[in-house]
């Protein structure tokens, strides 16, 4: 870390050279498209070499990456809000399931459906909470926001998906009335 | 387990699931590309756009905090240059000039020698499949190197500005006679000698440095040519290496067995153990080493096939005995130096991708590895500092590389070179 930070690109390569799938997972997540997700990871890593004299504290790298992540996610969601693709992998959902595959297939479509009604300011807490598996506190440090805010904003996403799962249950029934 | 859990739980595992997939091959390396070409912003740059991270627990508003360390930033600076200005001038070099080869257009190279500190270049001479073929006298003040007039290899020396180059006059039309090694006083040359006409002239020949008195010590009875002679500390010996012919893979440089042989003439004794080859890589690094006492050699060598290079760092006792392997088995192990306090010994892989770099004692004990695979510098091939404290490696990738000095950590210190390229022979004036 020192040694990246006194601009020896070799040290920052091997420094972020195990991190890069996580970002890249991290991202793939937050923006639902791998193009844009390589390009937020390749946007967080170079201004991380950019800017890595201002990160004074060795043990807060992750965070601080992540931060510029998420942040670099934010660029690309707003400038290819058009272009955003979602992609339902049928065949990954199927795979990994037990004995109710079409049941599975059916919540993963719902989590799916519901993940997508998220900003990427939603997603991405949900992300660092959920995937991540980083506390509120640790959260809302890596997204450079209070803490009250972090809870609000994980708060409103949870709803958010919540509400497009119960809409999607009532769904099939109000069809089968209607069948009936 | 309560609904909430449930679906924290389904959302986790979706979430999991989501993110499994490849990630791009290239997409940490094509960061590291394009950040190669970025400039690290000074710290005061990060902090007026607001990049300085300071922590969650700092208990201030973040402008605020910016606005304070600018200040205090600030009043350092001014402190600093006050200072500077109190102090004034460059900061010392360590050591003396650095002679460096500069590979143009392969297999052409230019050599140079310049300060430590990367000032004051200076072009001395142009030379074409020369490579490891320039030495400094031992007082730091001559270098020698090849001259080829008419079409004939021949001697000369020159002083590290440049200026004053003397060619050798030496008998004969037709004997070959190039550069080799300083005698320990100066005052004797050994150089490496053929005949396009007559094999059998092949041998090390050693003169006095103004090119007299020459007399040839080896005589080539296998038709193989001698090269990279040194003289032994005390000056009373010389090892060298006869080359089998083309027996090296591409690129390595040449390959045959080392002997050693007293100056004053006598029969060469084998130093490699049988069944072993010594390697050297013709630049970049010398094949085989005294140790500062004179008492002992080390010098890498391959075991069995040669296309296979399995070789090992090997120390032998020059007055008789077993050679001993005291490094790991690697692939063309080659560089073998003994530092000026005798207490380290450094060495390099030079295999196209996997180019490393270590130091280790005498004895094979306390291995460091300073660049390559699992460190932080891509670079190799390390020759000493006069005072041993520090290390000239060339770093970057293949073709692309500068000079930086390095301590026997592995912390890359100070830029020497500004000129990206590759390195084919570099080496640091010896301290009177």
């Amino acid at each position: 870390m020192i040694r990246a930070r006194q601009g020896d690109l070799d040290a920052f390569s091997a420094l972020t050279s195990g991190r890069a799938s996580r970002l890249f997972r991290v991202a793939r997540l937050i923006l639902r498209n791998d193009e844009m997700a390589e390009d937020a990871v390749q946007d967080a890593l170079i201004r991380a070499w950019q800017d890595l004299r201002g990160l004074r504290d060795p043990d807060r790298f992750d965070a601080w990456l992540h931060r510029l992540l998420v942040r670099a996610c934010y660029r690309a969601a707003e400038g290819h809000r058009r272009h955003v693709a979602v992609e339902l992998n049928v065949d990954r959902a199927t795979a990994t399931t037990g004995g109710d595959p079409q049941g599975a297939i059916a919540v993963r479509d719902q989590l799916e459906r519901g993940f997508r009604r998220l900003s990427a300011e939603q997603r991405a807490v949900i992300v660092l909470h959920h995937y991540l598996g980083l506390s509120l506190a640790d959260a809302a440090d890596a997204l450079g926001i209070p803490l009250g805010t972090m809870q609000s904003r994980l708060s409103r996403a949870t709803q958010v998906m919540r509400a497009a799962l119960e809409a999607d249950e009532r769904t099939p029934a109000l069809a089968g009335e209607v069948l009936r | 387990m309560t609904r909430r859990d449930s679906f924290d739980a389904a959302l986790a595992e979706w979430l999991e699931d989501e993110a499994t997939g490849t990630t791009p091959a290239s997409l940490h390396d094509d960061a590291i590309r394009a950040a190669r070409v970025v400039r690290q912003r000074p710290l005061l740059l990060v902090m007026v756009r607001g990049g300085v991270d300071f922590g969650p627990r700092l208990g201030i508003r973040r402008p605020v905090a910016t606005r304070f360390v600018l200040v205090i930033l600030a009043l350092a600076l001014l402190v600093a240059a006050l200072a500077l200005v109190g102090v004034g001038g460059p900061r010392p070099i360590v050591n003396g000039r650095i002679l460096l080869a500069r590979e143009t257009t392969a297999p052409k190279a230019e050599y140079f020698t310049i300060r430590p500190d990367g000032t004051d270049e200076v072009k001395f001479l142009e030379a074409s499949e020369c490579g490891q073929c320039t030495f400094w006298s031992p007082d730091g003040r001559r270098i020698m190197m090849p001259k080829v007039i008419d079409g004939r290899l021949r001697t000369a020396v020159i002083a590290p500005d440049g200026t004053g180059e003397v060619v050798l006059a030496f008998p004969g039309e037709t004997l070959f006679l190039g550069p080799g090694d300083w005698s320990p006083d100066g005052r004797q040359l050994a150089l490496q000698g053929f005949d396009p006409s007559d094999a059998s002239r092949a041998g090390i020949f050693i003169t006095a440095s103004d090119g007299s008195s020459i007399k040839r010590i080896t005589t080539s009875t296998d038709g193989r040519s001698t090269e990279s002679p040194k003289f032994s500390p005390d000056g009373r010996r010389i090892v060298f290496l006869a080359v089998d012919a083309d027996t090296a893979p591409a690129g390595l440089g040449f390959a045959g067995d080392l002997f050693v042989v007293e100056t004053n003439g006598g029969v060469p004794r084998q130093l490699n153990p049988a069944g072993t080859k010594a390697l050297a890589t013709g630049q970049t690094g010398q094949p085989i080493d005294w140790s500062p006492d004179g008492r002992q050699l080390v010098f890498a060598a391959v075991e069995g096939a040669l296309a296979d290079g399995r070789s090992a760092v090997f120390k032998v006792d020059v007055e008789g005995g077993v050679p001993v392997r005291i490094s790991d088995f690697g692939q063309f192990l080659v560089s073998v130096e003994w530092s000026p306090d005798g207490k380290w010994i450094a060495y390099g892989e030079v295999t196209s991708g996997n180019e490393s770099t270590w130091i280790a004692h005498p004895d094979g004990s306390g291995v460091r590895q300073l660049t390559g695979p699992g460190t932080p510098v891509v670079g190799c091939c390390a020759t000493w500092s006069p005072d041993g404290t520090r290390l000239l490696i060339q770093r970057g990738t293949v073709g692309s590389r500068d000079l930086w000095t390095m301590d026997l950590a592995g912390n890359v210190l100070d830029r020497i070179s500004s000129t990206a390229a590759t390195y084919v022979w570099y080496s640091w004036a010896p301290q009177p």
